[in-house]
């Protein structure tokens, strides 16, 4: 009896001791097609700054395939550091928690942790890991919104206002601020991790201006957002940048929606820049067109973020019929383009002989439209998900990580009622017909013998 | 080793000459169609809502081979032949346990059609249905062995099967109960709970976690069907 509690006791410390290596290792095999699950090492690192707890809430239709392959994806981030929980939720199915949380739309993820809310903008390991890296980081960068100039309001909760934009900085863990430079000393304060200029209708001051250029110059980071439907002039802003706003009205009658071909959707976005990653397609409704120059100083580089169709124009006169004509800029058009300067000055260090010297690095984004950011449009096709891709490359967060899995693969099989019928066929009548139809083959061939030998052994006895 | 074989053989044999072997495992290829039809309504060629279906299924084939298994020839009075017989215990566990793994290959192979079919239909990931199918036969077995050590444990079929269910919903529980709570306890019943174990099976990996925990379940399954023996011998 003490033998066998001996045995017991052992086999149960071996199995506790097993478990919890197995447990404390966390080694597995990915057979899954292109190592799907199989998380960076950055982001094991990224998951190892998490010290208490870190909830994700990712709000998808739940019906979908993505839903399935969200919460395979959260799990990994779980079975990395415990302290990470996750939820899939459908905002149809869960409206309280929805409202809660002030989501709208299908695809929204968000993290708490610390009492600190960031945003993802979908369900991949780039966006959650980037997440998770900025809600740890902690603190909110000061954003600063250029005001005084009739722009469309971040407290404006009607379509046409920016309140939605106003929700994604605030999710985004940026702290907004208004800068009014047409009052006091015109500059822009030093703590600006990006100054946005949103549709301004009437044109700045040249102090206001000349603020702004001595903000861009020194390291910043704009996003100007112009307006065909404005009077202001962008391009002193733009133009030391190597973009021309043309002003105008972009026609895409190839590419728009409603039947108004100034509605124009963007489906050619050729930049291999981050601000593009993730996004498929743009709704730019009344936008004006960009030009690049073609006489960059050295250190400067454009993206050309948005084109439309070969089809498009920009209009020079769109108060007249929309039809191209003499004056009118044939397209491709540029919608919206991303300038990157990167320029070594002297710091002014003089101990160091031949030192002192410093990388200066200015960001300026420009679209040729601000109605796309609007509450109306912002969660239209990739809209929102380019303007969080900007503001992060503005304030150079972007790619914490330098490769990531794939997650989500689409491997559409509809079920037709022919393809309905042949499965219920095969797996419902076919096969357990032949297990039974087998198995009372068996049962005859059984008893047979059975009785065979019953007969044998009575003969034998005889 | 020889003698845990002739006693799986014949408890194999005794499955499928009567009509339950037959039916159960006719009756889990149909089951599988019709998860396979709600699964793919979805429009994917992915199988993963189909496999934890399955998994839901063998916690209902463990309790019913359970039904069968030692309270089965306690009732009929052929356990007491088995337990005067000279076998050691654990050929007696490993025996028994053999039988319903037999059973348990039967059930699985029989569903083999469906990701065959669904493989012709479309183009499925192929990893997730390796790692279902290694999950199904681990779950599988972990469950069998805990639904013997409950059957060895009863005398009365009925209790035997009662009984299966209750430990696999208890731990099912282990899960759900953990997410109200905090700290090691929540760490401890989430592992306890097999639902944590079955997610990487289903999205194509295979942790050692996962299939430590089902070989553990396997393991105190035939330590306690010792035990219980070697209490009643």
């Amino acid at each position: 009896m003490r033998g066998r509690l001996l045995g017991v006791a052992v086999v149960i410390a071996v199995v506790v001791g097993g478990n919890f290596l197995a447990y404390a290792h966390n080694a597995q095999a990915d057979l899954s097609a292109a190592h799907r699950f199989t998380l960076a090492p950055q982001t094991k690192a990224v998951t190892d700054q998490v010290h208490g707890p870190l909830k994700i809430i990712a709000f998808l239709n739940n019906a979908g395939a993505a839903a399935r392959d969200a919460r395979f994806l959260l799990a990994r981030y779980h079975e990395l550091n415990r302290d990470i929980t996750y939820s899939v939720l459908d905002p149809d199915a869960d409206p309280g928690l929805a409202r809660r949380y002030g989501i709208s739309a299908y695809s929204s993820v968000v993290l708490t942790y610390k009492g600190r809310r960031v945003d993802a903008p979908s369900v991949d390991e780039l966006d959650i890991s980037t997440a998770i890296v900025r809600i740890v980081r902690g603190g909110a960068k000061p954003v600063c919104v250029v005001v005084g100039h009739g722009e469309p309001s971040l407290d404006d909760d009607t379509g046409q206002g920016l309140s939605k934009v106003r929700d994604v900085l605030q999710h985004n863990a940026y702290d907004v601020r208004p800068l009014d430079l047409t009052v006091g000393q015109a500059s822009v304060p030093g703590d600006c991790a990006a100054v946005l200029l949103l549709g301004p209708r009437e044109g700045l001051g040249p102090r206001e201006v000349d603020a702004l250029n001595a903000y861009a110059e020194n390291a910043g980071r704009l996003m100007v957002v112009a307006s065909s439907l404005s009077t202001a002039n962008p391009n002193p802003l733009l133009e030391p940048w190597g973009v021309h706003f043309l002003g105008g009205l972009v026609v895409d009658p190839k590419r728009s929606e409603s039947g108004d071909p100034t509605n124009v959707v963007v489906e050619d976005l050729p930049s291999a820049s981050p601000v593009d990653q993730g996004v498929a397609r743009l709704q730019f409704p009344a936008t004006a067109g960009l030009a690049v120059s073609n006489n960059l100083h050295e250190g400067l580089t454009v993206e050309r973020l948005a084109v439309t169709s070969d089809g498009s124009w920009d209009e020079s006169n769109p108060d007249n019929e929309l039809q191209f004509d003499a004056g009118d800029i044939p397209g491709p058009i540029v919608v919206a383009s991303a300038s990157d300067d990167s320029r070594v000055e002297a710091s002014g260090e003089t101990r160091v002989p031949g030192g002192g010297a410093r990388v200066v690095r200015t960001r300026v984004l420009a679209t040729g439209s601000d109605t796309w950011l609007t509450n109306d449009f912002l969660d239209r096709l990739g809209n929102r998900r380019f303007f969080v891709n900007a503001l992060s490359w503005l304030t150079q967060e972007e790619q914490l990580l330098a490769t990531t899995s794939q997650v989500s693969t689409d491997r559409s099989l509809p079920l037709t009622a022919e393809r309905q019928a042949r499965i219920l066929v095969i797996t419902v009548g076919l096969v357990p017909g032949a297990i039974i139809g087998t198995g009372l083959l068996a049962q005859v061939v059984f008893r047979r013998r059975r009785r065979r030998r019953q007969r044998q052994r009575q003969r034998q006895r005889r | 080793m020889r003698q845990a074989l002739a006693i799986a053989g014949r408890d194999l044999r005794a499955t499928y000459v009567s009509a339950f072997g037959i039916g159960c495992t006719a009756a889990f290829a149909a089951l599988a169609g019709v998860l396979l039809v709600f699964d793919l309504r979805g429009n994917q060629a992915r199988l993963d809502l189909w496999f934890s279906s399955l998994f839901v299924a063998l916690g209902l084939l463990a309790a019913l081979l359970a039904l069968r298994a030692f309270a089965e020839e306690e009732r009929s009075g052929t356990l007491e032949l088995l337990l005067t017989s000279p076998v050691r215990l654990w050929q007696v566990a490993f025996g028994k346990l053999f039988g319903v793994v037999g059973v348990l290959v039967a059930v699985i192979a029989a569903t083999v059609v469906c990701p065959l079919l669904v493989a012709n239909m479309g183009n499925p990931d192929a990893g997730p249905i390796v790692t279902g199918y290694v999950g199904l036969f681990l779950v599988g077995i972990g469950f069998l062995a805990l639904g013997l050590a409950v059957s060895a444990s009863t005398p009365n079929p009925l209790v035997a099967a009662a009984g299966t269910a209750a430990v696999l919903v208890a731990l099912w529980l282990a899960g759900v109960l953990a997410g109200g709570l905090g700290g090691r306890l929540k760490v401890v019943l989430q592992y306890l709970s097999p639902t944590s174990h079955v997610t990487g099976f289903l999205r194509g990996t295979l942790a050692v976690a996962d299939v430590a925990y089902f070989l553990s379940m396997t393991v105190v399954g035939v330590v306690a069907v010792i035990v219980v023996l070697g209490t009643r011998r």
